[in-house]
């Protein structure tokens, strides 16, 4: 039996705000979000394959993101993902739940 | 991206699974070839990804469609392994399912389907509140006036004339054709199926056009499409075919037929009560209006009843108003009301039905059961190798809903097998109109019970299934010494189709016992050896007289064929049928209580019809053709005596008969035995016989139409109808006849009804009892294998054959004596419920005890396998198996 649900549910919220971001900049390949989470977060954050295809097809599912084959620069054909207008709105409310979050935390730390 | 897309995204790899799976690879294959050039050297960070892929895949529909075929793969070759199981299993599903539907759609046609028309819910049927005439329609004159009452979106009528004499090409016929307004057919919303239907056009010119049935387009016209424009004669007028009503349309009546329709304004011309001229009293037509919604019915009524009141109400409240009655399922039909003749009926049918799918489920439930104990150890080790047990109770369940699915497909054509069996016991009017198909809510049906059925037998094993305990099944040896004992829920399965069993064999006890008992019925008349035939005036040249004339013709003809030893004629016969009247009648020194009818059943006789039917003379004389030219004379039967002139001597007392201001003196002559006319079952009622001679001269009692020949035979009665056949074409080529028809066959056709109910019941009785018996020879077997060991060591320890054999039957006669003990109060409620149906029985335990007995045989039978099984254990190798 394939296993469903994701190890980490944290971890894949995470991921889903984190891509979804990202796409806001535009459509781009797999490669290319995967790379500018690693880049923006200064390689603290790591893309893994394993993680990013499945979230990738679970924001699909979802509709938030959608997805077309078109050539890419180099002349290869790449899966190009698009985010979508209910996918800004989700963003929109993810942002503000982690903000929420990770003001409560620092609260805890005592940093706020 | 809209809810579609997202759906959308979920199937694309069921529509396009190779291009979904080689699209995945590309992706990957193209990020790591980005990923190699920016960082060599980093293949390790692809990692598996097969994995990485299927996590991708069970997002989409693959996660639960791949499981799915691979569980059906797998059911079907388990079904395919073991026919002999499939067989059963599908069989008794099979007749479960199939009994459900047959009986459903009997409901369906009879009782639940709505006209075939738009709106139906809409549509109401005006009535008069009146105290006298219920049944009674309006006048032209009332309809004109209700028409223009607010309330009805749309108001339109129907008359009709019956038997009307048409010519049709080379085809002799009589039709009852109704005549409707031109209105009629754009209320009901239909249109044609051929030509066009009647409009106002053809009714403001009072067009001659004529518009027919399916059935008639078909029977005369053999379908051809240039039957409309061709002319028909009716009642010699010529009427031209316009067009063909649509297949399902049956008229408005419940149970009724529909042959063709007319407009109203040309019904006076085939002898129907003409629009003008008919007389305000006329009461020709029906009304039927659109309700602007089906709640508004109560606030139309008021605005009609109003209208009536003031426009047509005659002398005050006394002549009453009107009031709505909602037809979504059609009129019902005078004296032919098929709710409730077979509503009641076939609701209990339907109860049974249920009961016996519950015991073929419940059949199914241990064959299942004893199968997942046989695959325990296949489960087990599929569990150990990974499998979760949500899955291995989805694998359970397909394989139970594969088993409906091929159980409703066969249920469907028993059904549809049945369904023609059972056409031939019910009435005409019933099977024309129903048509009596599997229609698309019975195959709704059907699936609703085929689900059900998989929720009750399949969730059994499937909740097994997921509690299969891990560790004994793969200890070879791990079985406790006595073996386990076939389980609770297994023996309480063939507990409680014990019981079912006994419920249906006690209720199709009471039912053939019911029939014996009706046919034991004393009819009071003789039942051999007798012939009637029934003729009908009505749309042929006797009809405006002569037919008493015909009649003495045909009496001394049939007098003369051989084997006939006396003739007589009737206007009905009884149990054969015929035409009555019901003139009011008032015996002096008899005071009606204050709701009494003083209607009373006449059947106008020739001298000697009492000796040709067998109904006895209890006192005074039979009429004579003396009585001819003389003063009125009557005979009545016990029941007349008996209910009008109790503790009075009735020979020489006089009736009168009543109607308006004309009265008629009949002094009675002579009393007869009781004789059932209509139905065996009910009581006798009060009849009175008057001469047929007389008849012509005493119009308060109405006119002759009908007359039924009688005759009293002698040897073959086959050749005797041919000769009584002929004999009345001889005297009257154009008459319309029924029969001839032994006495037999007519007591039989009125007992059709209690027939068919009894051999359903059997039917299902026998059913139950043959699923009973595989239930108990399945627990019983399965428990002797499991306590093969426990067998070996008893015998070696000096059991005897017969003491195991006991062993084994003590087993199966306990589980039958729960069954009956459970089963027994339920009988008792049963009985209760189908009351109506039983005839003769009282209160009598002998067939709860005679079902009980049953069941203790089929037990035996049931286990005498096993038992043989199980004493010829030898000890030795039962002990070293394992």
């Amino acid at each position: 039996m394939t296993k469903r649900t994701p190890r980490n549910e944290l971890l894949a919220g995470t991921m889903d705000l984190l891509i979804l971001q990202t796409l806001t900049l535009g459509q781009m390949h797999g490669y290319a979000i995967a790379r500018h989470i690693e880049r923006t977060s200064e390689d603290t954050l790591r893309v893994e394959q394993g993680s990013l295809y499945p979230a990738l097809e679970r924001l699909q599912a979802q509709g938030w993101v959608t997805s077309a084959w078109a050539k890419s620069p180099t002349g290869r054909r790449a899966r190009y993902y698009t985010i979508t207008a209910s996918g800004r709105r989700r963003l929109g409310q993810k942002i503000s739940a982690f903000d929420g979050l990770s003001l409560a935390i620092s609260r805890v730390l005592g940093r706020a | 991206m809209s809810l579609f897309d997202a759906v959308r995204h979920r199937l694309r790899p069921l529509l396009r699974r190779g291009a979904f799976d080689r699209e995945m690879d590309e992706e990957f294959r193209h990020h790591q070839e980005l990923s190699t050039q920016e960082f060599p050297g980093t293949q390790s960070r692809f990692g598996s990804h097969v994995y990485y892929k299927e996590e991708a895949r069970a997002l989409t529909l693959l996660g639960w469609i791949d499981p799915l075929t691979q569980d059906l793969k797998y059911a079907l070759r388990n079904l395919w392994r073991t026919p002999g199981f499939t067989a059963v299993a599908v069989l008794s599903l099979a007749i479960g399912i199939g009994a459900n539907s047959a009986i459903f759609s009997l409901i369906y046609s009879i009782l639940l389907r709505p006209l075939p028309v738009s709106h139906p819910e809409q549509l109401a049927l005006v009535q008069h509140t009146g105290p006298d005439l219920p049944n009674d329609g309006f006048s032209y004159n009332e309809y004109r006036s209700l028409r223009q009452s607010p309330g009805f979106t749309a108001v339109t009528a129907l008359g009709g004339a019956d038997h009307v004499p048409i010519v049709a090409g080379a085809i002799h016929s009589t039709v009852t054709v109704d005549a409707v307004d031109g209105n009629f057919f754009s209320t009901l919303g239909l249109e044609a199926q051929q030509g066009r239907l009647i409009t106002p056009d053809d009714e403001s010119t009072r067009a001659p056009v004529l518009v027919i049935s399916d059935g008639l387009w078909t029977e005369w016209f053999n379908r051809a499409p240039n039957a409309v424009g061709s002319t028909v004669t009716m009642r010699g007028a010529a009427f031209t075919v316009i067009g063909v009503t649509p297949k399902t349309f049956a008229g408005l009546e419940d149970g009724g037929q529909f042959s063709g329709a007319i407009p109203l304004g040309t019904v006076g011309q085939v002898g129907g009560t003409p629009v003008e001229g008919g007389g305000a009293d006329s009461a020709a037509i029906e009304i039927i209006g659109r309700l602007p919604k089906p709640a508004a019915v109560a606030g139309v009524t008021k605005m009609l009843d109003a209208t009536y009141r003031s426009c047509c109400a005659k002398g005050g409240d006394q002549a009453g108003g009107v009031h709505l009655t909602t037809i979504q399922h059609g009129i019902p039909l005078w004296k032919f009301d098929v709710h409730a003749l077979f509503g009641r009926l076939l609701v209990e049918l339907l109860g049974a039905a249920g009961v016996v799918l519950l015991a073929a489920c419940a059949n199914l439930g241990t064959l299942l059961l004893a199968r997942a104990s046989a695959r325990e150890r296949e489960l087990a080790v599929r569990l150990s190798l990974g499998a979760s047990r949500r899955r291995l109770a989805g694998q359970m369940l397909v394989e139970s809903s594969l088993l409906a699915v091929l159980g409703a497909g066969a249920g469907l054509l028993l059904a549809n097998w049945a369904l023609r069996l059972i056409a031939h016991r019910l009435p005409d009017p019933i099977v024309d109109r129903a048509g009596l198909a599997l229609t698309g809510e019975v195959l709704g049906f059907t699936t609703a019970v085929a689900a059900g059925s998989v929720l009750l037998f399949g969730a059994v094993p499937a909740w097994r299934a997921s509690r299969t305990n891990l560790v004994g099944p793969l200890n070879e040896g791990g079985r406790s010494f006595t073996g386990r004992q076939a389980g609770w829920l297994d023996r309480s399965i063939v507990v409680a189709q014990v019981a079912l069993a006994l419920v249906l064999v006690n209720g199709a006890g009471m039912l053939v016992a019911t029939l014996r008992s009706l046919r034991n019925v004393d009819p009071g008349f003789s039942t051999d050896h007798q012939l009637s035939i029934e003729m009908d005036s009505r749309g042929t040249p006797y009809e405006r007289g002569g037919l008493a004339q015909f009649g003495e013709g045909l009496l001394a003809r049939a007098g003369r064929i051989p084997g006939v030893r006396s003739a007589a004629l009737s206007e009905a016969a009884p149990i054969f049928g015929g035409r009555f009247l019901r003139p009011t009648i008032a015996v002096p020194g008899y005071t009606p209580k204050p709701d009494e009818s003083m209607q009373c059943w006449f059947d106008p006789v020739t001298p000697g019809f009492f000796s040709t039917m067998g109904i006895a003379l209890r006192a005074g004389r039979d009429f004579s053709d003396a009585d001819r030219g003389a003063a009125g004379v009557v005979i009545v039967n016990d029941a007349f005596a008996r209910q009008y002139l109790p503790d009075r001597n009735p020979l020489g007392a006089t009736i009168r008969t009543v109607q308006g201001a004309d009265t008629q003196f009949l002094q009675i002559v002579g009393v007869v035995g009781d004789a059932r006319y209509a139905d065996l079952r009910a009581p006798a009622t009060p009849m009175a016989y008057v001469p047929l001679a007389q008849f012509e001269r005493t119009p308060v009692l109405g006119r002759v139409v009908v007359i039924t020949l009688s005759v009293r035979t002698v040897g073959d009665d086959r050749t005797i109808a041919t000769s009584l056949r002929n004999a009345v074409f001889a005297e009257a080529p154009a008459t319309q006849t029924y029969g001839p028809e032994t006495i037999e066959a007519s007591v039989d056709a009125s007992l059709n009804r209690e027939t068919l109910t009894a051999e359903i019941a059997t039917l299902f009785g026998v059913v139950a009892l043959l699923l009973a018996a595989i239930g108990l020879y399945g627990v019983v077997s399965y428990q002797v294998a499991q306590r093969t060991r426990e067998i070996g060591v008893r015998m070696a320890l000096g059991a005897a054959a017969p003491d195991v054999v006991w062993l084994v039957f003590r087993q199966a006669l306990a589980l039958v004596a729960i069954g009956v003990l459970v089963g027994a109060p339920l009988t008792l409620a049963s009985g209760k419920v189908i009351a109506a149906e039983l005839y003769g029985l009282g209160h009598n335990p002998f067939y709860v005890l005679g079902a009980g007995v049953l069941l203790v045989g089929v037990a035996v039978a049931a286990s005498a396998l096993p038992a043989r099984r199980a004493a010829a254990v030898d000890p030795l190798i039962a002990l070293r198996a394992d």
